[in-house]
């Protein structure tokens, strides 16, 4: 009886090699399903929007406050609008570079670059470690992932474990499985008590966290914000727009009265905001401050994000001031 | 009770509690069972490990 528990050496690695192919085969189905994420689709999108002459580059609050039929109606109305929506929910400055590199590849005529941003976005250096590279953050895994590192730190393990991460599906779209036991979790965690605020990003109250937590706190952060530079990958999308002959516009997207009151209506965020304005003057980019533009907290589905409604009352006056790239002088006055 | 002492029995094995099996267990011996039985939990594992804490579902 002894001498058949114990597993013999071929048993053994007989045992790990079907451990191992049930692996590869999870490897390869969530290869299959994932072959459609958020980044995936919208690399797709910008690769077949050649005629895209406006592109707006941002985070979530350019993804859901950009309306590119209402900034530029297209002519005929039933062709699309030369402008094109590049922002991406969840990213840093360095999957929106992947982004536009990846469009700028197939754009014929880009003439103008609208990019979106709130807070500090633009001054602070991008550090990650793979923990944080889930969700949208994917594309660092597959786009370009060799230049990509160039434009945010890691320590020395974390490097070597996105190395070894980017060429496993199965890890570097594990947040995609995630994210589908997530909502498993909280249609459990629902049951029987009442429903959560919810709007078409998530769950209100989760946006609420990427807030500072006071106006100290806020105040503190700009004090030493003003002192930084560009970030390195926000510097190199500027670079690689202006070389394909594009115009350089970047927007302080609007934000909830609250928002504003608490945080921007401080002596800190004018002097930092003086200090960003500089740094773009000198690399010829115009600045718009339209942060204050809907004033309604009605038109705001949490504490970031405008709605639908919002989208089209902030989209139709921009495009009002900056459709024309020919003509960007209503475009960069700077509203304080 | 005698009912369960069997799978308590056969779960406290797959485990790694006890060292002998119970009785009618020995079809199992086979290299094919462990490989599907450890493929199936590191795939349980990778499912079910993310983070639940603060973590944003942000699908757009």
């Amino acid at each position: 009886m002894q001498g058949k528990l114990l597993s013999t050496r071929r048993q053994f690695f007989a045992a790990l090699l079907v451990c191992l192919a049930i692996l590869a085969a999870g490897n390869l189905v969530v290869q299959r399903l994932t072959a459609h994420t958020v980044s995936r689709r919208l690399v797709a999108d910008a690769r077949a929007a050649s005629s895209a002459q406006i592109i707006a580059l941002g985070n979530s609050l350019m993804r859901s406050g950009f309306v590119p039929e209402a900034f530029a109606p297209p002519v005929p109305p039933q062709e699309q609008s030369p402008a094109f929506n590049l922002a991406m929910g969840a990213s840093t400055p360095v999957e929106q570079l992947l982004l536009l590199r990846a469009g700028l590849g197939s754009f014929s005529k880009p003439r103008l670059l609208l990019y979106g941003f709130y807070d500090f976005q633009l001054t602070e250096a991008v550090t990650l470690s793979n923990a944080d590279l889930i969700g949208n953050h994917d594309i660092l895994y597959y786009q370009e992932s060799r230049f990509a590192r160039r434009y945010f730190s890691m320590t020395p393990y974390e490097s070597a474990a996105f190395e070894a991460t980017r060429r496993l599906p199965m890890l570097a779209e594990r947040g995609a499985v995630w994210a589908k036991v997530e909502l498993l979790r909280r249609y459990l965690g629902g049951q029987g008590v009442p429903a959560e605020a919810r709007n078409p990003f998530g769950r209100v109250a989760d946006f609420t966290l990427l807030e500072a937590k006071s106006r100290e706190e806020f105040e503190r952060h700009c004090a030493v914000a003003s002192q930084a530079e560009l970030n390195a990958a926000v510097a190199e999308i500027i670079r690689e727009a202006q070389e394909r002959g594009m115009q350089v516009v970047f927007i302080v997207m609007p934000l909830p009265p609250r928002h504003v009151e608490t945080f921007y209506d401080t002596p800190a965020w004018k002097a930092y905001q003086r200090h960003i304005e500089q740094l773009l003057a000198a690399q010829n980019v115009a600045y718009l401050d339209a942060s204050r533009w809907i004033p309604d907290g009605s038109k705001f589905g949490d504490a970031l994000h405008l709605t639908p409604q919002g989208a089209e009352e902030f989209s139709r006056p921009l495009g009002a001031r900056c459709s024309n790239p020919g003509n960007l002088s209503a475009c960069s006055s700077t509203e304080k | 009770m005698k009912l369960l002492t069997w799978p308590t029995q056969f779960l406290e094995f797959l485990g790694g509690a006890r060292d002998h099996p119970p009785a009618g267990f020995p079809a199992l011996y086979h290299p094919w069972f462990w490989g599907i039985w450890w493929g199936a939990l590191s795939l349980l594992i990778y499912v079910f490990c993310g983070q639940s804490s603060k973590f944003i579902y942000i699908d757009f």
